[in-house]
């Protein structure tokens, strides 16, 4: 007869010495690994409750402001600084490693309706409901020196926005019109008009330095070129948009925060139609940041949340709810992962 | 040029692109250009060869059909036709994906380390002849010592359980006995006398705990011999099984009761009442963990704890059933029955293939991984092969144990079968019972503890949970269709009307006399035939309109 009954050596199967690794012979047969769908259902479902689990994403709440958090504004060369301007005209840096204030300034006697920060991070500027524009140093003024803006230039109308070349030293504003100004002059260089009144909101694109965006109080979104003399395009939205914001890796994109609950991406050489509708809020989006990679943004809305969306999803991939009432203006900070800011009624939240 | 050396070269005209028009145009620049030939003869499929030589098997290296068949999984589903591009793209990925797999683990069959064992006999000699001592004599020591004998005659007849691994074997004695071996070394893990009856042992999920139905109520033990628990809700246990991917321990009581304990947290996941009587004849389905009860009155029905009535009733034998074995795919079952027949049949189908007629009827059956039988008939054991393609003649081995069977197990990955009876415990060999091939991270015999507490952690995680458990294991996975189906129907009721349905087609009717009769029939015929195409992507919930 002719017999074979199954050996195995142990010494094919146990490692020799506990300084090896252990050995794991495999059989991918399906009918050793019964349940597959139902193992792996279990476990996409464990994985999900798990991720939950694990986000905590509130990291800090930075308090000080007496009054409430109107804008934002991020440093462009520092990762660890921010500053805050309130509703009574308070301007606020922080430093976010330490989550503390570093120097207060009163920059305005009503809002402060917008700031940014200098491409060269060595100042920055603030716009006021007293129709100024004030240029401050970044550093503390020392002992003894009041606490005094480097530039104060007065215009005719209220400023409702502002945002800085990327590269050159140039600003531009927006309220009744868009004006460009240079920072050595009193006066606007060019002012770009289009029937329009009023201004909510400009921006500067990051990759093409020359281009802008502004938002329209008739629904519409002005683009323009700082070479030309008149605006570039318009596109004329069933609602009115509050906010804009470029991507920051995408020359041409651009998405917009709109009253109808909805974000749009535009392609600024296809307005005809978004490249992508993001829909999950259920109230008015009220601002829109990118991250410096350019794959998310995050957006804030009138409903207290914030939502994180991916940039080619027409759904949010993540919600925060705040507590307290929140006119949102969100940043994101320049770090790969995402560090928000919000300005609540009171103080700035970290996510 | 074709695959493989043994292959006909293809006719050259009907060749693909590819390689069709290469050879003409090497034979041209051979006899026109015979200075150029080195840097022209490349082959076109980017493979440079400095030699210039053609791969004689080019590709990748075929993969054989009937190991691909054992591979394979769901077929491709009908994809959505039109507009859902995205949808389409996504499943095709994940087809594409899925085959991929499937083709590498095909491929890795290749590399499995072990054989099954086999026993042939010579050409005048029958298996069944073959005595356990001669084969002991004729294999290795190890093997050899696989075939012993426990004398064990105070504490009546046995019944055991391997544990998933096949490393560690329980036996549970009728007066009390139970003792826990690891069987290969002969190491004595505990031996206790519960003081009691007992009626069936079962490993839980790993050597360190065995349940024990005694007379009244269900005990938990520690590999030590203590106690962990006593059950009192589950009493009069007669068998027990359990679910390993679900931690499942599924008792039959002698009170009809089918109860379901989930030994991870500690609860009584479902307690049916099944109304048929004392059970005393169970056994599960490894591929789907459906429960099989097999009844006096002949039929096996099967339980799966989120009803409360049977799955399914199958009459099976005109007496009692006995015994009901299930195969590891859940294709078949066999079961014996007191009309002394053995009968196996298609579990899928609930169909009934072969059956066959035992003198004297098998009181106890097991299926071993590589699809051996085992039936004892009162103190004799026989081995059948293949019981449910070819029809059996006679046995493949047999075996006389001292006596009466009350437990019958093969050993998971060994060539073993594992006989409790009246006098004790005995372990024969079956060469090409077991599975040669294990899988490190599912059942390993060779596992450390470390390793062990590893996959105790992993398969707490994915422990599934009981509601999953249907006929069809794989039900999750397929596209649901009776929901929309439904969500459907309730939409078009209150609509009134249907809004996937297209719209009639009516022609435009063209004005300053442009649409005549004629020209009405024509535009009409265009669309004659597209209600008779296979256009649409429900074709269920589309009416049919008759066309004009």
């Amino acid at each position: 007869m002719k017999v074979k009954v199954l050996s195995r050596n142990p010494d094919d199967y146990i490692r020799e010495t506990k300084h090896d690794i252990q050995r794991v012979p495999r059989n991918y047969d399906p009918s050793l690994h019964p349940f597959e769908v139902s193992r792996e259902y279990t476990r996409a479902l464990n994985a999900t409750k798990l991720e939950r689990v694990f986000a905590k994403p509130f990291l800090a709440s930075l308090d000080g402001h007496r009054d409430g958090v109107n804008c934002l504004a991020k440093h462009t060369r520092s990762l660890s600084t921010l500053l805050s301007g309130s509703c009574d005209g308070e301007v606020k840096v922080w430093d976010l490693t330490k989550h503390e204030c570093v120097r207060t300034l009163q920059a305005h006697g009503g809002f402060v309706r917008g700031m940014v920060v200098r491409y060269c991070g060595n100042s920055f500027f603030t716009i006021g409901d007293d129709k100024t524009i004030k240029q401050w140093k970044m550093e503390a003024p020392g002992y003894g020196e009041e606490e005094e803006p480097l530039n104060t230039i007065l215009g005719k109308t209220v400023f409702t926005g502002l945002d800085h070349h990327q590269k050159k030293g140039v600003f531009a504003t927006c309220g009744q019109q868009v004006d460009i100004w240079d920072e050595q002059r009193s006066t606007p260089i060019r002012s770009f008009t289009w029937g329009v009144d009023s201004f909510s909101s400009v921006r500067f694109n990051p990759v093409e330095t020359e281009l802008l965006g502004s938002c329209a109080s008739d629904r519409s979104i002005v683009l323009y070129d700082m070479r030309e003399s008149t605006p570039l395009k318009k596109v004329i939205m069933t609602m009115r948009t509050n906010t804009l914001c470029w991507n920051p890796m995408e020359a041409y994109c651009f998405t917009c925060a709109n009253e109808d609950y909805n974000l749009y991406t535009y392609d600024m050489r296809h307005l005809e139609k978004p490249i992508k509708v993001h829909m999950d809020h259920v109230s008015a989006v009220l601002d829109i940041d990118y991250s410096p990679t350019g794959q998310e943004f995050v957006s804030a809305s009138f409903d207290k949340t914030i939502r994180i969306f991916s940039k080619d999803d027409g759904h949010s991939r993540s919600v925060m709810n705040s507590l307290c009432f929140s006119f949102p203006t969100s940043h994101s900070a320049k770090r790969a992962r995402t560090d928000l800011k919000v300005p609540a009624s009171q103080g700035v939240y970290c996510f | 040029p074709p695959a493989r050396y043994w292959q006909e070269p293809q006719d050259r005209a009907i060749g693909g692109n590819k390689d069709g028009g290469r050879p003409e145009q090497q034979e041209k620049q051979r006899t026109h250009k015979a200075k150029k030939r080195k840097r022209d003869e490349q082959p076109r499929d980017g493979k440079k060869v400095i030699s210039g030589k053609f791969d004689p098997f080019p590709g990748p290296a075929p993969v054989p059909k009937d190991k691909l068949q054992k591979f394979k999984r769901q077929d491709k589903i009908q994809k959505p036709r039109r507009q859902h591009y995205r949808l389409k793209d996504i499943i095709t990925r994940s087809e594409e994906a899925s085959e991929m797999a499937q083709k590498q683990a095909a491929r890795f069959d290749l590399l499995l380390p072990e054989d099954a064992g086999f026993l042939e006999g010579d050409e005048d000699e029958d298996t069944c002849m073959i005595s356990q001592e001669d084969i002991a004599d004729a294999v290795d020591i190890t093997s050899g010592a696989k075939y012993f004998n426990l004398k064990l005659s105070q504490f009546g007849p046995y019944r055991l359980d391997y544990s998933r691994t096949g490393r560690h074997l329980l036996l549970g004695g009728r007066r009390g006995h139970v003792a826990c071996v690891d069987w290969q070394s002969k190491q004595l893990m505990c031996e206790i006398n519960v003081m009691e009856s007992i009626n069936d042992v079962k490993w839980l999920h790993t050597e360190h705990m065995y349940a024990v139905a005694q007379k009244k109520w269900l005990y938990i033990y520690d590999s030590n011999g203590i106690e962990l628990h006593c059950i009192r809700t589950f009493n009069d246990v007669l068998r027990m099984q359990f679910l390993p991917y679900h931690f499942l321990l599924a008792t039959a009581s002698a009170t009809g009761f089918l109860q379901y304990l989930d030994v991870s947290v500690g609860k009584e996941v479902a307690a049916i009442s099944t109304k048929t009587g004392r059970l005393d004849v169970m056994c599960q389905n490894p591929h789907n963990a459906v429960v099989h009860l097999g009844h006096p009155n002949g039929t096996v029905t099967l339980w799966s704890p989120n009803q409360k009535e049977a799955l399914v009733k199958m009459l099976c034998h005109q007496g009692g059933v006995r015994s009901v074995a299930v195969d590891k795919t859940g294709t078949y079952m066999i079961t014996s029955g007191m009309d002394k027949k053995m009968k196996v049949f298609d579990v899928r189908a609930f169909k009934p293939l072969r059956s066959y007629f035992l003198p004297a009827g098998a009181s106890c059956l097991s299926l071993s991984q590589r699809g051996l039988l085992s039936a004892a008939t009162g103190d004799i054991v026989q081995v059948y092969r293949d019981v449910w393609s070819t029809p059996v003649t006679k046995p493949y081995m047999a075996h006389r144990v001292r006596g009466l069977i009350w437990g019958l197990h093969f050993c998971p990955f060994e060539d073993v079968l594992g006989v409790g009876h009246g006098e004790g415990f005995t372990s024969m060999l079956v060469p090409g019972a077991g599975e040669p091939n294990f899988d490190g991270l599912d059942a390993n015999p060779y596992r450390s503890a470390k390793q062990r507490q590893e996959w105790e952690v992993k398969a707490l995680l994915e422990k599934i949970q009981p509601e999953l458990i249907t006929l069809d294991p794989t039900e999750l996975a397929q596209v649901d269709r009776t929901t929309f189906e439904q969500r459907h129907r309730d939409r078009v009721e209150a609509l009134g009307f249907d809004p996937l349905a297209k719209e009639r087609f009516v022609p435009k009717f063209k004005k300053k006399g442009r649409s005549s009769a004629g020209g009405v029939e024509r535009r009409k015929k265009q669309v004659a035939h597209e209600d008779q195409r296979v256009s649409s992507y429900f074709q269920g919930s589309r009416q049919r309109r008759p066309l004009r």
